[in-house]
């Protein structure tokens, strides 16, 4: 190769973006031109330079700046979400909503309540004896008192 | 740069405290990328902050935690391609220029305002590296067409591997190597005066 084709890719060389057999042809040459090896020692010594620039702290009220508007869109995206429900347009549903709710509530509670009423069951034999007994209601204090104490519970 | 991805997954959740430490461990490079994008403190922290409020507002759409890192190169990269087309853009490059010009002039007294990266401001770890030659690189870089500009920062200044880059940037691999190549040229040919060589 030739010192021009050389220094037409040696930029490349230096970051190590040659192909395989480009970069034996380069060093091939490297190997017998002082002038391209200089070259290439400038071409790293640019990369080192850029690198030898330091990185500057950013400055701490860049943060604070930044907290403060992302907790003013925190905020104000959670009363957004609430507005959006709470839309005046909405409130005749959301009234249906509970109303159904409450019924629904009623309703459960009265059926599965444990306090359900029952009728009270006489039993048949019992019935017949007060029937018999009807002239002389005294006559079986003990049977009358069963008969009232079921029909009362 | 490693994120842990469960840190993410609490951002995304909207946990305020996780998103502090996202910000705590990738605020320097975005900051370094602004400053050196814009060629300016003051534009690179309006960019900044533009940055991860963005990132801020469309968490939730990153698929995987993961890819953090190289998705929010790609947000700050955007950023400054919005800023870099805005209008007020074109004023402030106007006033930059002007200022720049100006600034050869010891008796200008508008010197005083100028807050490009190459100005008199003192700088931390300057001793590491003499301010005149600091300057003179800073120039060159900022001189360099916007898509070399980006490669030479985040991978020769922000450390980010080419893989990244290249996901940062949606190009192929082989472009960031033949770009950070061209911008080696560039910067070889601007810099010729402090480096040896024929």
């Amino acid at each position: 190769m030739r010192c021009e084709e050389v220094r037409e890719i040696l930029p490349e060389y230096s970051v190590g973006a040659l192909k395989r057999r480009k970069v034996r042809d380069v060093e091939r040459h490297l190997e017998i031109c002082p002038d391209c090896r200089r070259e290439l020692a400038a071409l790293r010594k640019v990369g080192e330079m850029v690198e030898s620039l330091p990185l500057e702290k950013p400055p701490a009220d860049i943060w604070d700046s930044i907290a403060v508007r992302i907790e003013a869109e925190s905020q104000a995206r959670g009363e957004v979400l609430w507005r959006r429900w709470l839309k005046p347009k909405l409130i005749p549903a959301w009234a249906t909503l509970a109303l159904m709710g409450l019924i629904a509530w009623i309703y459960l509670g009265l059926i599965r309540s444990p306090q359900q009423k029952t009728q009270p069951v006489i039993p048949l034999e019992l019935k017949q004896h007060v029937v018999a007994a009807w002239d002389s209601p005294f006559s079986d204090t003990a049977a009358l008192a069963l008969y009232i104490g079921e029909g009362t519970q | 740069m490693m994120i842990d991805p469960r840190t993410v997954k609490r951002a995304q959740n909207g946990d305020h405290k996780a998103f502090k430490r996202l910000y705590d461990s990738t605020s320097l490079g975005i900051y370094n990328l602004m400053l050196r994008m814009s060629g300016n403190r003051e534009t690179a922290e309006d960019l900044t902050q533009e940055v991860y409020l963005r990132v801020w507002r469309s968490l939730g759409g990153l698929k995987s935690p993961k890819a953090f890192v190289t998705w929010l190169h790609r947000i700050a990269i955007n950023v400054y391609r919005d800023w870099a087309k805005s209008a007020s853009h074109r004023l402030e490059e106007m006033r930059v220029e002007v200022q720049a010009q100006n600034q050869d002039d010891p008796e200008d007294e508008d010197n005083e305002d100028l807050d490009l990266i190459p100005s008199s401001h003192p700088l931390p770890d300057e001793e590491a590296l003499r301010g005149e030659m600091r300057d003179v690189i800073e120039r060159a870089i900022s001189s360099l067409p916007e898509k070399y500009r980006a490669v030479v920062i985040m991978h020769h200044i922000e450390g980010l591997g080419l893989k990244e880059i290249a996901k940062s940037l949606d190009v192929a691999q082989g472009t960031v190597m033949s770009r950070l190549a061209r911008a080696r040229a560039m910067l070889r040919e601007k810099l010729s005066g402090y480096v040896e060589g024929d």
